[in-house]
């Protein structure tokens, strides 16, 4: 009961300041926008969403990692770093201790270079992994476009034509980072580390742009705001995926199928996810790393160096689940009573309190994707480096393609996208279909009589089954 | 156990067996001369009838303190019929002089490093052996530990360091400094 | 990959060579095979095995398993103390399943004798030897998960096993390096209410191997990385002289349990699970569900075990009852004389096997009557396994090395001797 209390406790205190961040972000881009020169709010744009949000989602993930883990593997978890401040000294605090313990850890170790490896590149390769994750931000909107203080205020860095390119262009350089790094470490294991993060990287581009092309054909556009769209009011109809498939209206208030890029591109969101989540190299596609194979592209890393390899993996974590969030649930619209919200009078009036609504949903939008990523991660053995490359060759390619020449045709038949609605939510359907049947029917066959004289097979564990019908279309 | 199978082999290759007898435990055991040994394996192998296609085993005893210790070491083999289920107790007896065997490591692949276990411990060499080298002890060790004169407590003199030839002179070189 | 080598001395001639400017390209592109040192520290080499392998690109063209590290002179160590003594030494043989070691050692000792132990003793070998049976196998099974980046069913496994090791403690006084069992018996009783807490821990074993079975068992990933890797034929196998649960998942029915019954293994309903294919999945499945039979065994051991004495009253074999050493002239010298110069093991020879949790453990006793061993020779079940292993991997990927490695469950301490 009080773990549930505390877990209760500890998810009001995140959406609170979630909240208050958002209004802040809102609030200070106001008055810089008021007071300041025009555009001054995508500068403070850039210091909260990738310094305050980005940055401090990734750092509480470490913790969130290896307690969820732990959670999931009947462990307590880390509990033992405290703090000597008196009334807390024998509290464990949920291990936030731990993230300033691993931090001073990281710091004070010694910073290690093999004697023969090339310095330059060896220095240089941290970086060239870190930063382009970070850059990736900059495209995503994490908020509707509101007027703050008289001034028109959005929550995005940048929104540049070419939108979703850049998003390519970006998180392919930081393969740039694992491959540098694995070859001037100078250690045979490192490099077959960063080869196989390289061959990773160009076979998951591929599909993961194809898988996205759905998506532009549907919305006519290829700039993530434009994506995300907005709800209908009295000026202008509903854009991108703030649209409706169907709504009705009950007591004045909206409800309705929203036109989610997840519901109608499943197709896309499966390959998009799962080509992202190779990218992120995170199990079950972290061959580049394969502990326990080859020790990893980072093995000879120490100190902060190593620090920073593994802090860009926990950021790319939060920019694929905000990316994913942005393109695919809808970004920062709620699923029902949108308009009712962006048409009241009083969000009309307060631009910020409308805006802190929605950049909140967004942000549990995307710590929900999170969560999903971090119970794939936890669920899953790692594949063959092999057959990653025929999971993205062989599946993914070609139903990245049929999933862009259905989407076409659909979207030319019926352009109110409902026919393309419709399609989507079988194929849901399908997936859940799949994912809820029985298991003996994929495996049962060739191995079947392994078991000599089998007494039965107990039924696997409901409790992990596929988390998500993404994990399930995956494979 | 077994005696059926060195009935089998005594009356195939009358000249081979040296000895036969039954321990206490009821196991029986058939002393073959060195130079049969390999034909005595092929039979037991391939015999429809034996089969003893399983190597179990191979180990050597040095009698160098029992009462009867000419020749010094025994060689002792241990095979395993999966049809008939059973074992078959071989031995050979080699002297110190000559201290050398013909291997069962061709006919099969089990007897490999069972035999380069008995050259490392024992220094019986097999003779027809693809790679006999030491198993479990370094190259340089001096000696063979299980023979009854290594006392227990023999040092071994420090070795220099190997050199190391496949490392790089710096990241994607040519490989050869 | 590796690294490209310069171009060869001979280069190619553009006038008489059509190709020439391709070959000119792959004299540039020349590659060479890569050798990597896997070991003797290495995440997945349990114990300390060094694997010199040979790679192009991914492919494993080469590998030699270099071992010895661990060794510490058993036979040399078992040939200069007393019988009894030898206990400590076969612990450490396969330290995850030590008293399946302590009883098979015993087990030859007394064939050597000629003893026929009590059979309460006989039964609480068998309990013994299944309970470590199925900490071995867990040990297996959850590397074998752990080794493929699946960390949950690793600890779920460690969780079941360190409830049995609690069992195996209260036992026998100790988790790992039990020394357990005497010559002629038992050197302890079961304590009480022993019996109700493993029933309590087989059935929370069974949730856990549940939960593992369905992580793995049907987890496409898992499949695809052990189906079809790692193969050997069963001929290849039998070659080699595999045993135990390597071999039965290759097809071939050898249990000594149940060829050769000992102790009283033949008064016990269980099955022997036999693979077909020989590979990484079959292994697997072959010991998830030896740990079921395992449970099988100790529950019907648990539940009629009779009552009677745990050693033989041999005092030439047995330690004499402390209420006889204190009050007996006789209990006194018995006590002393087996102390201090050990069973006085008739002279005389014998080989004799038992099923450990990797497949037959096999001893030749020599004894030369003077109350130590004159010669201990152990036939670990691991030593033929490893050997094959050059044999099923070469021309495979690296990947699958490590749940080849994993699954064959070689164990460094019995195989490096």
């Amino acid at each position: 009961m009080s773990r549930i209390l505390t877990m209760l406790v500890a998810m009001a205190t995140i959406v609170v300041a979630l909240a208050g961040g958002v209004a802040t972000a809102y609030l200070v881009g106001g008055f810089v926008e008021a007071h300041g020169f025009t555009g001054a709010s995508r500068l403070t744009n850039i210091v909260f969403l990738m310094l305050v949000f980005v940055m401090i989602i990734a750092t509480l993930l470490t913790l969130a990692e290896r307690k969820w883990s732990a959670f999931m593997q009947d462990r307590v978890g880390p509990n033992r770093a405290r703090l000597g401040i008196p009334g807390l000294k024998n509290r464990s605090l949920g291990g936030i201790p731990h993230i300033i313990t691993d931090v001073l850890k990281m710091l004070t170790k010694e910073d290690f270079i093999p004697g023969m490896a090339n310095r330059f590149l060896f220095n240089l390769g941290p970086l060239l992994a870190f930063a382009p994750v970070f850059a990736l931000f900059a495209v995503v909107p994490a908020g509707p476009t509101v007027t703050v203080l008289g001034q028109k205020v959005d929550m995005v860095v940048a929104t540049p034509d070419f939108g979703i390119l850049y998003l390519f262009a970006i998180a392919s350089l930081a393969v740039y980072g694992t491959a540098l790094a694995g070859w001037s470490s100078n250690n045979k294991f490192a490099l077959l580390g960063g080869v196989r993060a390289s061959a990773q990287m160009i076979s998951y581009e591929v599909a993961l742009g194809l898988s996205l092309v759905g998506l532009f054909l549907t919305f006519s556009s290829v700039q993530l705001p434009a994506l995300v769209g907005d709800v209908a009011n009295a000026l202008s109809p509903a854009t991108g995926q703030g649209q409706y498939l169907w709504s009705t209206q009950v007591f004045g208030l909206d409800i309705g199928i929203p036109a989610w890029g997840f519901i109608i591109q499943p197709l896309g969101f499966i390959g998009f996810f799962v080509a992202s989540f190779a990218e992120t190299k995170r199990a079950p596609f972290d061959v580049p790393e394969g502990e326990s194979e080859i020790i990893g592209y980072f093995v000879e890393y120490s100190g902060m160096k190593f620090g920073m390899f593994m802090i860009s993996e926990f950021v790319e974590v939060v920019v694929l689940a905000g990316v994913t969030t942005a393109l695919f649930f809808g970004g920062h619209n709620l699923p029902i009573f949108g308009e009712a919200l962006a048409n009241n009078a009083f969000m009309q009036e307060h631009g910020w309190v409308y805006g802190t609504i929605l950049g909140t949903v967004f942000w549990l939008k995307v710590l929900f994707l999170i969560w999903v990523q971090l119970v794939i991660r936890w669920t899953f053995p790692r594949f063959r480096y092999d057959q990653i490359q025929s999971l993205g060759w062989k599946i993914l390619l070609p139903v990245g393609l049929v999933n862009v020449f259905v989407t076409a045709a659909l979207v030319l038949w019926d352009p109110s996208l409902r026919a393309l609605g419709v399609v989507g939510i079988l194929e849901i359907a399908v997936f859940v279909a799949l994912t809820l049947s029985k298991k003996e029917n994929s495996e049962a066959g060739a191995h079947g009589d392994a078991h000599g004289h089998d007494h039965g097979h107990a039924a696997p564990a409901g409790a992990h089954a596929d988390p998500h019908p993404s994990a399930a279309g995956a494979h | 156990m077994s005696i059926f199978a060195l009935d089998r082999v005594t009356a195939q290759f009358p000249e081979a067996v040296a000895e036969r007898y039954v321990d206490r435990a009821g196991g029986a055991w058939a002393v073959i001369h060195a130079d049969w040994l390999p034909k005595v394996a092929a039979f037991l192998k391939n015999d429809p009838e034996l089969n003893f296609k399983l190597f179990g085993s191979a180990d050597a005893v040095d009698r160098l303190h029992l009462a009867e210790n000419d020749p010094r070491f025994e060689v002792v083999y241990f095979l395993y019929s999966l049809t008939r289920h059973e074992h078959v107790r071989l031995k050979v007896r080699v002297s110190e002089s000559k201290a050398e065997l013909p291997s069962l490591a061709p006919l099969y692949r089990g007897a490999d490093w069972w035999e380069r276990f008995v050259w490392d411990f024992y220094g019986i060499r097999f003779t027809g052996h693809p790679d006999l080298r030491r198993i479990l002890l370094y190259e340089e060790f001096q000696g063979h530990p299980l023979r009854k004169d290594y006392a227990l407590r023999d040092r071994q003199p420090l070795i220099p360091e190997r050199p190391i030839k496949d490392i790089f002179r710096g990241p994607g070189t040519s490989g050869i400094a | 990959m590796a690294d490209s080598a310069k171009p060869e001395a001979h280069a190619p001639n553009p006038d008489i060579d059509s190709y020439a400017h391709e070959s000119e390209l792959e004299a540039h592109l020349q590659t060479k095979s890569m050798v990597i040192n896997m070991g003797p520290s290495h995440p997945a080499t349990h114990g300390t095995v060094r694997l010199k392998v040979e790679l192009d690109g991914e492919t494993i063209t080469k590998i030699d398993p270099e071992i010895g590290f661990l060794h510490r002179g058993f036979q040399k160590s078992c040939e200069n103390v007393t019988w009894t003594q030898c206990l400590p030494y076969t612990d450490r043989l396969n330290y995850l399943s030590a008293m399946m070691n302590n009883f098979g050692f015993l087990n030859a000792v007394e064939k050597l004798i000629g003893l026929e132990i009590p059979e309460r003793a006989q039964y609480i070998r068998v309990i013994g030897s299944e309970l470590h049976r199925l900490t071995d196998h867990l040990t297996c099974v959850g590397a074998t998960g752990l080794e493929m980046g699946g960390f949950a069913p690793f600890l779920y496994g460690m969780e079941a096993r360190e409830l049995i090791q609690d069992r195996v403690t209260e036992l026998t006084g100790a988790r790992l390096t039990t020394s357990f069992g005497r010559v002629g018996g038992i050197n302890r009783d079961l304590p009480e209410g022993w019996i109700a807490k493993v029933h309590k821990t087989l059935t929370r074993t069974e949730e856990l191997l549940v939960e593992m079975d369905g992580l793995l068992t049907r987890n496409r990933i898992f499949v695809d990385r052990t189906k079809d890797t790692g193969v050997i034929t069963a001929d290849d196998a039998i070659d080699y002289g595999w045993t135990g649960p390597a071999l039965r998942a290759c097809g071939v029915d050898y249990d000594i349990r149940k060829v050769r019954p000992y102790w009283v293994y033949e008064r016990f309903d269980f099955d022997v699970p036999v693979g077909e294919h020989g590979d990484n999945y079959d292994r697997y499945l072959v010991r998830l569900e030896e740990m079921r039979q395992s449970i099988r065994i100790l529950r019907q051991a648990m539940d009629t075990i009779p009552a009677g004495p745990i050693i033989v009253d041999d005092w030439r074999i047995a330690l004499p009852p402390k209420p006889e050493v204190y009050g007996t002239i006789e209990g006194v010298m018995a006590h002393f004389k087996l102390v201090m110069e050990g069973i006085q093991v008739p002279p005389g020879e014998v080989y004799d096997s038992t099923e450990a949790s990797n497949g037959e453990l096999g001893w030749y006793l020599v004894s030369d009557g003077r109350g130590r061993p004159y010669k201990v020779h152990v036939r670990a079940p691991g030593f033929p396994v490893l050997a094959a292993l050059p044999h099923i991997i070469t021309g495979k990927m690296l990947p699958d090395l490590v749940p080849t490695f994993d699954t064959i469950n070689m164990i460094g301490g019995e195989v490096e001797q």
